[in-house]
């Protein structure tokens, strides 16, 4: 019987709109009475065809309309002003109410989004054009980097308030490689602009797998033709951030780390020398060697699973 | 029947009797008033009805719902005064303005769905995304799983990317952005989502403190 939701609009066919009238004026007066049954409350209720074609029913009956308007013009002017809707009033409340919601859904979906990107940024990807062209997207990729890692600084603070004198530089004495403290030396190693290519794992551009009206509704496909020498500069973003974050745990992995919470689980694993970062495959493989690439490098004393919820 | 309590029921059949529980009956009130008024509401746009309604919450307030008004139309059919009254030329409602929310609400409406699929679609993507890639990286988890030094590691990373971020938005060419941002301009879509008119955007939202612990 559905076919199909109608749009709520006068109905200009006057059989269809008397069939409808009669419908949906018994489905209310049922409402009605539920409504009063299970909650125990006083009810009634007056409904006129627009053009008079039957009398005006009332519920539950003229006299027990007439008992309870009686009652409700008893109640003072401004108690029965305050919960008194008409069309206007109703329908402001429900467009405003279905607004606020629309924006909380579009908050919480854009902060997933970016979260997914801040990701996969630094896992070594790269933006598409829709994202990088757009201001917006960026100011708030901006934002949502900078407050993920205002958390990640506070809860260092955390920890290191807690823990007694540990410099940083002490605990990682015994590891030969470049420790936190040379983080920048590491970063600033001298990389030419191809050099990229030199690594095995293969760029691919970070895309979702979504229909692809999923983006087009908002956001922009492309800006014009500059757009097409936009997309070798991205290439900044590829695995800088990635292979540091890659090849860094290696250099960790035989720290005894006095200052490491309590949901650390074994430190005893010994140092593993990670393989030469630039063949760690870029997307993961299904075979053993590429777990173990990734399974030794985490072991060490870190927890290899997080759930991503 | 209604005993169970661990879950979320779901849609059930009630019988109909007066509810037991006070609040279980208080906020069933609140549910099918809004509900009932909302088909008093489309039964007025669909057909032209009038339409009066008092209802009485079980805190004993009454609520009321009218078209054209609450009381044009209980006063015409109600007052306890001779037929001849409710000859009286019916009082015009702003049938104009209401068709413009009405259209309106049906928007904001339309945009909700949406604002949920894009959220199930994301939400499908994550999974996929999760499967194909069979290792994740320690970094990927809650930033309160992790140790002092992977902390700082973190921290490093993240200060590089944001800087390349900000290079990379301030290389590209500025445009007049602002509606076209979201592809008003497409013919597909005729005006702005209504909720975009509201001032709060996603750059206010930060400074509420986001992440309830979800990292």
């Amino acid at each position: 019987m559905p076919k199909g939701r109608i749009k709520i609009e006068p109905i200009t066919n006057s059989a269809a709109r008397n069939q409808t009238f009669r419908k949906r004026k018994k489905g209310l007066l049922k409402k009605a009475n539920e409504l009063s049954t299970l909650c125990g409350v006083k009810v009634c209720a007056v409904i006129n065809s627009c053009d008079n074609t039957e009398p005006p029913e009332f519920w539950p009956s003229k006299e027990g309309a007439e008992a309870v308007h009686s009652a409700f013009m008893g109640v003072l002017p401004e108690e029965r002003c305050k919960r008194m809707y008409d069309q206007e009033r109703h329908l402001e409340e429900r467009i405003h109410k279905g607004q606020d919601r629309a924006m909380r859904l579009h908050t919480d979906n854009r902060e997933i989004e970016l979260r997914e990107v801040m990701f996969d940024l630094l896992r070594g990807k790269t933006l598409m054009p829709h994202q990088y062209g757009d201001p917006s997207f960026m100011r708030d990729l901006n934002l949502f980097i900078g407050d993920y890692a205002n958390k990640v600084t506070y809860r260092t603070q955390f920890l290191e308030g807690n823990v007694e004198h540990v410099p940083p530089n002490v605990a990682v004495t015994d590891a030969p490689g470049p420790v936190v403290g040379d983080v920048t030396l590491f970063l600033s190693e001298p990389r030419a602009p191809g050099g990229f290519n030199d690594h095995v794992h293969h760029q691919e551009p970070f895309q979702y797998q979504t229909p692809t009206n999923f983006y087009d509704q908002t956001q922009p496909m492309f800006y014009g033709s500059s757009q097409g020498t936009e997309f070798e500069s991205v290439s900044k973003f590829k695995p800088i951030v990635h292979e540091f974050l890659m090849g860094q745990p290696q250099q960790m992995s035989d720290v005894q780390e006095p200052a490491r919470v309590a949901s650390m689980g074994d430190n005893n694993n010994g140092y593993h020398q990670l393989l030469v970062t630039s063949q760690m495959p870029f997307t993961t493989t299904t075979t053993a060697a590429a777990t173990d690439l990734y399974g030794h490098s985490i072991n060490n004393g870190w927890p290899t699973r997080f759930g991503l919820d | 029947m209604m005993s169970k309590k661990k879950e979320s029921m779901g849609r059930q059949r009630i019988p109909m009797v007066k509810i037991k529980k006070e609040t279980h009956r208080q906020v069933t009130f609140s549910k099918r008033r809004a509900g009932l008024f909302k088909k008093a509401s489309e039964l007025c746009t669909l057909c032209g009805a009038e339409i009066g309604i008092i209802v009485y919450s079980p805190a004993k307030k009454p609520f009321s719902f009218g078209h054209p008004s609450v009381e044009s139309v209980l006063d015409r059919y109600l007052s306890r005064n001779d037929l001849s009254l409710a000859q009286t030329k019916k009082p015009q409602g702003n049938t104009a303005g209401n068709c413009e929310l009405n259209m309106l609400l049906t928007q904001t409406v339309s945009e909700v769905e949406e604002e949920k699929k894009k959220g199930q679609a994301m939400a499908d993507v994550r999974k996929g995304n999760a499967a194909r890639r069979l290792v994740t990286n320690w970094w990927e988890g809650p930033v309160d799983e992790m140790n002092v030094v992977q902390l700082k590691v973190m921290k490093c990373a993240l200060e590089e990317l944001r800087k390349i971020v900000v290079s990379e938005t301030n290389t590209v060419p500025f445009k007049e952005v602002k509606e076209d941002v979201f592809g008003f301009l497409d013919t597909n879509k005729v005006t702005a989502p209504s909720y975009m008119n509201t001032s709060s955007g996603l750059s206010n939202a930060y400074h509420f403190g986001y992440g309830n612990g979800c990292f």
